[in-house]
């Protein structure tokens, strides 16, 4: 008797590796691709910053010559005020919107959290703008503001409240919705008043996401550039310092110190984030019981109610800003028009820059996409004894740590150097995509990284044994798997590049700016019509592709269900996070 | 290339019986001609020119070491793996059989050592090339696949022609029993159904060996056992060589051709289920591997004293190290039990009865025998015996020791069980 199985016994034959080489040779591109988009930039600006306009080396005496202008001096000082300012308004509010959202049985969940998330969609420039409108010279409630001017730090820090809200309620909600409900239980059989179980249980489980989200916060307003510029007035900052440095006085020394400088806050909170992680992690074993709010009439009106009066402000701001981009001329015609939309009649660029910001958005969401999701998947599934795919981790997880608008100046410095082979690159569109992919390079990482994660590791080792190539494994399982997470990663490039100012500010050419550029020259002109209508563009656009996102991971998963079950693949298909700096 | 489907003859088709699973095993023989035969081709194919040495062992694993960070997972492992042989790893958790399990399939590096099979170095070859199937503990089946894509996945690759892939699909669905649900995706099959169709797809390629990795931990316990036949019988039908990792004593020593005991990255003692469960070579073995009494004793000039008694050292402890201070281990079963109402103790150990435990098919008794020191030993007793003459705790009963059958080992030894002392 004999069987197909055992029966033949082919013969060990040694030959090439194949995989091997593959896979040294695309860790080694991913390797050579980050570091180009990320280090090599950062490391032209931190040079730059010491050495003097002859490029000679000075050591710190820029950071000295820094220290002793007390005009920069001043922005430090301001810059830090407001940022305090700023995470000690919105952390609260962010965590009591959170707070409603997770733990009351409060109606229309969705459609509020949609609402908190809708600053980010849009730039930073259109809060300062609507505020403008609603407080400025010609405000219709400039009477709130008592003859203080809304320029400066006030509308600043109303602005940077309204822009940071949504990092902060992202943040809170995932720290709040991962409560054990056994704690909560026991707090009840043992009669425990609310407050105190509020204290014991809710607070510490939650203290780290506080931490998380004020730090987040804290950076956000330090570095933003786009909000400042609009409202700022005569109120100086850091990001703008940067901004007048290189392009008003050409002092590239300067802006790299300042750039410099930015630098610090984000990597106090880079490592504030891996720390907390590490506990937040910590918090929830496996056997813990998700807790399910319970209705209670009264605490669901009172969270309704706390929640619609912070939803008012945010929807007055988009309103405002979305009716003031429909009038001829606000506040003196107010008939309804698309003349704001004539972009061509205010700025040179007209339309182009809206179709530039497309494009540019398309590009960075196709190779950002497929850059972030290839590299998460060598880091993933390949790493082990990988030094290359572990630098690559390294790098990728840097951008987190980088304001744009320093990155951006990097991409100054570097491709800008006279012996850089790829200085033809500069004034292209390619050099604004690589910047921005560059800028918003972690969080997709990290959320392939977690897509991945919950794919399981023995796939690879499984198709190893039976003879099928890695590339084939990932294009037949791993890639159908993750496309939930890839139309998410790809959503998320793709609305940060067009929101984004800082990172290309410096990097664009008359070809090829981008609506968010736009906007600040528009408002900058003058024209504040059309500048909130660039702006209205952006975030109708940017709320579009969320939508479209939506609807098709629906409908993806729906066609899919008969092979995805569990909850696995559906938390790796919901938008988990889109915490950026 | 030599390729199964053009030279050997397709016998399982003749051979497929009502109910698969449960055709009896080949003999030896059988095995062993259709081997030869299958060497000669091979031969003649002038492909293997290495592997032909008769008495060459089907895979040799010598000094294999394996270290992660400051942890020593693995330390100058050496076995020799016959052909057509059921071989499991069994040790508790972390004892690194999972590892070595690993370092054969070639999915972890070795650090030291060599793998050879069929006297041919494969210590550095990747999976592919090694021809091992392995079945992973989580299944690990593409969810986006369903049973058939599943199971031809490493066919594709071999560049068969459709209508050889379609028939030997029809084949190992048969095999395993699942026709029908080819077009099913493995989130519809339940965990038994799962680990089937990934059997199936671990032995697809016609895999030189086939490694299992607890591939039955989880999976609840009926379906477990039955699952364990089927595997046997199997890999019985199909002469394929297999190592399993395991934990579980039970299921080793019942599907075992041999058992290879692991603790601490080390082997213990490699022998077939009766020798490991009868003569075990380490009172680790002997606590690992069933129930058993372990208590303290004195041997001299071949003679074990235990408490006030005195027994003779069998042949296999007879060994210079067992001397002064020992552990002498004794199997529940092999304590027989004598009652006050069976007409007296006769030469058995007066005891009392200190716990009952009950089992299902039999109960466990522990007796306290003021004779070897107080110590507690655990007996079984048949269900049909309790019924015979009930035992409380509390009631006197006899102990009978049989003469030479105490596994004996040194009592200085560190990380052993504690032996079970007077009370």
């Amino acid at each position: 008797m004999t069987d197909f199985a055992a029966r033949h016994l082919p013969a060990v034959r040694p030959h090439i590796d194949w995989e091997r080489y593959v896979r040294i040779v695309a860790g080694a591109a991913m390797l050579a691709f980050a570091a180009l988009i990320i280090v090599l930039p950062l490391y032209a600006l931190l040079s730059q910053g010491l050495q003097d306009q002859d490029r000679n080396f000075v050591g710190l005496a820029n950071f000295f010559n820094y220290v002793h202008d007390s005009d920069l001096r001043q922005s430090v000082i301001n810059s830090l005020g407001v940022a305090l300012l700023t995470v000690a308004i919105v952390v609260p509010l962010g965590f009591l919107y959170s707070y409603a959202l997770t733990r009351s049985c409060m109606p229309l969940k969705g459609l509020f959290k949609g609402i908190a998330l809708l600053p980010i969609l849009g730039p930073s420039m259109l809060p300062a703008i609507a505020l403008i409108y609603i407080f400025g010279n010609q405000g219709y409630m400039k009477w709130l503001m008592f003859g203080h001017p809304i320029y400066g730090p006030a509308g600043i820090i109303i602005s940077q409240v309204f822009y940071c809200l949504p990092f902060v309620v992202l943040i809170m909600t995932l720290a709040l919705s991962t409560a054990d409900a056994r704690l909560y239980e026991v707090a009840e059989i043992l009669n425990t008043s609310r407050w105190r179980v509020f204290w014991t249980v809710t607070f510490p489980g939650v203290r780290y996401g506080l931490i998380n989200a004020a730090f987040v916060a804290f950076t956000v307003a330090m570095v933003d550039f786009g909000i400042v510029k609009v409202i700022g007035g005569k109120f100086n900052m850091l990001a703008v310092d940067v901004y007048r440095q290189i392009i008003g006085q050409s002092n590239f020394q300067m802006g790299a110190v300042i750039g410099v400088i930015l630098l610090l806050p984000a990597i106090l909170t880079f490592a504030v984030e891996r720390y907390t992680s590490r506990h937040q992690a910590s918090q929830l074993t496996c056997r813990a019981v998700m807790l399910q709010p319970k209705p209670s009439r009264l605490f669901d009106w009172l969270m309704l109610a706390v929640v619609c009066l912070l939803a008012l402000p945010i929807l007055c701001i988009v309103g405002t800003a979305i009716f003031a981009s429909f009038v001829t001329l606000w506040p003196y015609n107010l008939t309804f028009s698309f003349a704001n939309f004539d972009f061509g009649a205010f700025d040179p660029g007209g339309w182009s820059s809206y179709w530039n910001s497309l494009e540019m958005a398309g590009w960075v969401a196709l190779f950002g996409t497929a850059a972030s999701f290839c590299g998460a998947y060598l880091t993933e599934k390949h790493r082990k004894g990988s030094r290359i795919l572990l630098s690559y981790h390294v790098v990728a997880m840097i951008p987190m740590a980088v304001p744009g608008i320093v990155l951006g100046l990097g991409y100054v410095f570097f491709f800008n150097m006279p012996s850089n082979p790829l200085s033809f690159l500069y004034g292209t569109m390619a050099i604004m995509v690589m910047c921005t992919i560059g800028h918003y390079y972690t969080v997709p990482h990290v959320l392939a990284l977690t897509a991945l994660k919950q794919i399981d590791s023995e796939f690879e080792a499984a198709s190893e044994a039976l003879g099928v190539s890695f590339w084939t494994t990932l294009r037949r399982v791993t890639l159908p798997i993750s496309i939930p997470a890839i139309i998410d990663i790809a959503t998320l490039f793709f609305v940060n590049a067009m929101t984004t100012v800082a990172g290309v500010i410096f990097l664009y050419a008359a070809t090829t700016k981008v609506a968010s550029i736009a906007v600040v020259a528009l408002d900058d002109t003058g024209d504040d019509g059309p500048a909130c209508a660039m702006a209205m563009m952006i975030m109708f656009t940017s709320v579009g592709v969320k939508i479209l996102q939506i609807i098709a991971t629906r409908l993806l998963l729906r066609s899919q269900q008969q092979w995805r079950s569990g909850s696995a693949q559906e938390r790796a298909a919901t938008p988990s996070s889109q915490v950026t700096l | 290339m030599f390729r199964w489907e053009s030279r050997v003859p397709r016998v399982l088709a003749a051979n497929r019986l009502a109910s698969p699973g449960l055709m009896p095993a080949m003999s030896h023989s059988e095995t062993s001609g259709s081997l030869v035969a299958m060497r000669e081709m091979s031969s003649s194919a002038s492909v293997v020119s290495q592997g032909n040495g008769a008495d060459a062992s089907f895979l040799r694993v010598t000094g294999v070491g394996k270290r992660f960070g400051d942890f020593q997972a693995l330390s100058d492992v050496t076995l020799d793996i016959r052909e057509g042989e059921f071989v499991c790893f069994l040790g508790p958790s972390g004892c690194g059989k999972s590892t070595l399990l690993r370092i054969i399939a070639g999915l972890e590096r070795q650090d030291g050592g060599t793998i050879h099979s069929r006297n041919q170095d494969i210590s550095n070859l990747p999976p592919a090339q090694r021809k091992f199937g392995i079945l992973f503990q989580s299944y690990a089946l593409f969810p986006n696949l369903n049973v058939h894509e599943n199971i031809v996945y490493g066919l594709r690759n071999q560049r068969l022609p459709r209508a050889e892939i379609d028939s030997r699909l029809k084949e190992l669905i048969e095999l395993i029993d699942l026709k029908g649900s080819e077009k099913k995706y493995p989130a519809q099959l339940s965990g038994g159904q799962q680990q089937r169709v990934a059997l199936a797809r671990a032995i697809a390629p016609s895999p030189r060996l086939l490694l299992l990795d607890e591939p039955l931990s989880a999976l609840d316990a009926k379906v477990r056992v039955h699952l364990r036949q089927q595997i046997r019988d199997l890999q019985r039908r199909l002469g394929l060589t297999t190592i399993m990792v395991t934990h579980d004593q039970e299921e080793a020593l019942s599907m075992a051709d041999r058992v290879v005991a692991m603790r601490n990255g080390t082997v213990e003692q490699i022998g077939t289920p009766t020798e490991i469960y009868h003569t075990p070579r380490s009172i680790f073995v002997a606590g690992f591997v069933g129930k058993m009494n372990i208590l303290q004793g004195h041997v001299s000039a071949n003679e074990l004293r235990v408490g006030d008694l005195a027994f003779p050292v069998s042949a296999s402890y007879a060994t210079a190290e067992n001397q002064g201070n020992v552990l002498a281990c004794l199997r529940p079963e092999q304590v027989r039990l004598r009652f006050p109402a069976d007409g007296g103790l006769g030469e058995a150990l007066p005891g009392q009865v200190t716990h009952l435990e009950f089992l299902g098919s039999f109960w466990r008794v522990s007796v306290k025998v003021p004779a070897l020191g107080d110590a507690d030993v655990s007996a079984d007793m048949s269900n049909h015996d309790m019924a015979g003459s009930p035992v409380s705790v509390g009631d006197p009963v006899g102990v009978l020791l049989p003469r030479e059958r105490f596994a004996v080992f040194p009592a200085s030894r560190p990380g052993q069980p504690e032996a079970a002392g007077p009370r």
